[in-house]
């Protein structure tokens, strides 16, 4: 699927109202999970090293069990050609050892570029359970650009599984396509 | 080993201190009423090597090539340490140090030259001066260090950690660098 299907999904979900897709439940497949990155337009290169570089790391291990680690100050995510940036990066992880973290929060001009596909917002939070992760912004508006056509609003919500886009107070451009919608 | 019996005495005690310190335990503080001991002159241990058991099980050696303790500025050097312990999380943890200073009045320590330690599960960690107070049971080092495991490098300028909350805070260019498996 090419940018502008994804725009149109985007169109389509803001047009019916529907939400995004829950996950299945089922167990996804690596596979499915990477053609649904595709689909948002920002692939995970699983086989790369993951890079985190910051000005600090803070872990500790709260009351819960739960374990935290926060990165601060100048935070840049590096796997394969995906990058982020951020000023606030943190992990929690579940209290049973091991395993991937729950919920990873990016605060603070969180920037996620890959090829010609940029988000830009002021917090992204990403779940693993749901399967989705949340780009939001006050000031300006969340967005998501790739190449000319853009997406912007109060709120982009990202499923992962599914590989579509939900916006929330805000209009897409498709200068290609020769289109604008937007949504309250 | 050269050591007057009580010398090794000393030397048993900060030699625990040490295990205790990087075990996140305290010292037992000396009875309020027990007389203090007359000063022992400064002495020179070749060969130190303490074990301490728990029952027939072997739970902490801690050995160095040289020490020197001084009682009465209530300080002990030692060169070339190794110490080896038992954790319950961790296994066998394993610190070797080329120089360390470590007060017997407080319990706090200071290792310095390269210091490496492997704890045991693959972890390893490299760095070149630790500062453990006693009194915060804080440990830190103002030097690079890195901490490295299975699928996992880590990287500092600076580190310190909370042993009471077990909070570890690295300062100064932070990487981490995950390497899928």
């Amino acid at each position: 699927m090419n940018w502008v299907c994804v725009a149109l999904v985007v169109c389509g979900l803001a047009a019916s109202g529907a939400a995004a897709q829950a996950p299945s439940g089922e167990a996804a497949g690596e596979r499915s999970l990477d053609a649904a990155a595709e689909r948002i337009g920002l692939s995970v290169a699983r086989d790369a090293p993951l890079t985190i570089v910051a000005e600090e790391l803070e872990a500790a291990r709260g009351d819960d069990g739960r374990e935290r680690v926060v990165f601060r100050k100048a935070v840049r995510v590096e796997q394969g050609t995906l990058t982020l940036h951020c000023d606030y990066l943190e992990a929690i992880y579940p209290a049973s050892a091991g395993g991937q973290p729950e919920t990873i929060t990016a605060r603070g001009a969180v920037r996620i570029t890959q090829d010609d596909t940029e988000v830009r917002c002021a917090q992204a939070v990403f779940r693993n359970a749901a399967c989705s992760a949340v780009c939001t912004s006050a000031a300006r508006p969340a967005q998501l650009r790739r190449g000319e056509n853009i997406i912007e609003g109060r709120e982009i919500h990202f499923d992962l599984c599914s590989g579509r886009l939900k916006v929330r107070g805000g209009q897409v451009h498709l200068p290609g396509a020769g289109a604008e919608t937007s949504q309250p | 080993m050269n050591a007057s019996r009580s010398g090794r005495g000393g030397a048993r005690r900060v030699l625990l201190g040490v295990v205790l310190a990087a075990l996140g335990c305290r010292a037992e503080p000396p009875a309020a009423s027990a007389p203090s001991p007359r000063p022992l002159p400064p002495a020179t241990l070749l060969g130190v090597e303490f074990e301490g058991f728990s029952g027939e099980a072997r739970d902490v050696r801690v050995r160095a090539v040289h020490a020197e303790v001084d009682s009465e500025a209530q300080l002990v050097r030692l060169e070339r340490v190794k110490i080896e312990f038992e954790d319950e999380a961790r296994g066998t943890v394993v610190i070797e140090a080329e120089r360390a200073a470590l007060r017997l009045d407080s319990d706090d320590f200071v290792l310095q030259g390269r210091i490496e330690g492997h704890l045991g599960a693959g972890e390893h960690f490299e760095t070149t001066e630790v500062h453990y107070e006693h009194a915060s049971e804080r440990l830190w080092t103002d030097h690079p260090v890195e901490l490295r495991r299975a699928g996992l490098h880590l990287r500092g300028d600076a580190m310190e950690m909370d042993l009471v909350s077990d909070r570890v805070h690295l300062k100064g260019h932070v990487e981490a660098r995950m390497t899928p498996r």
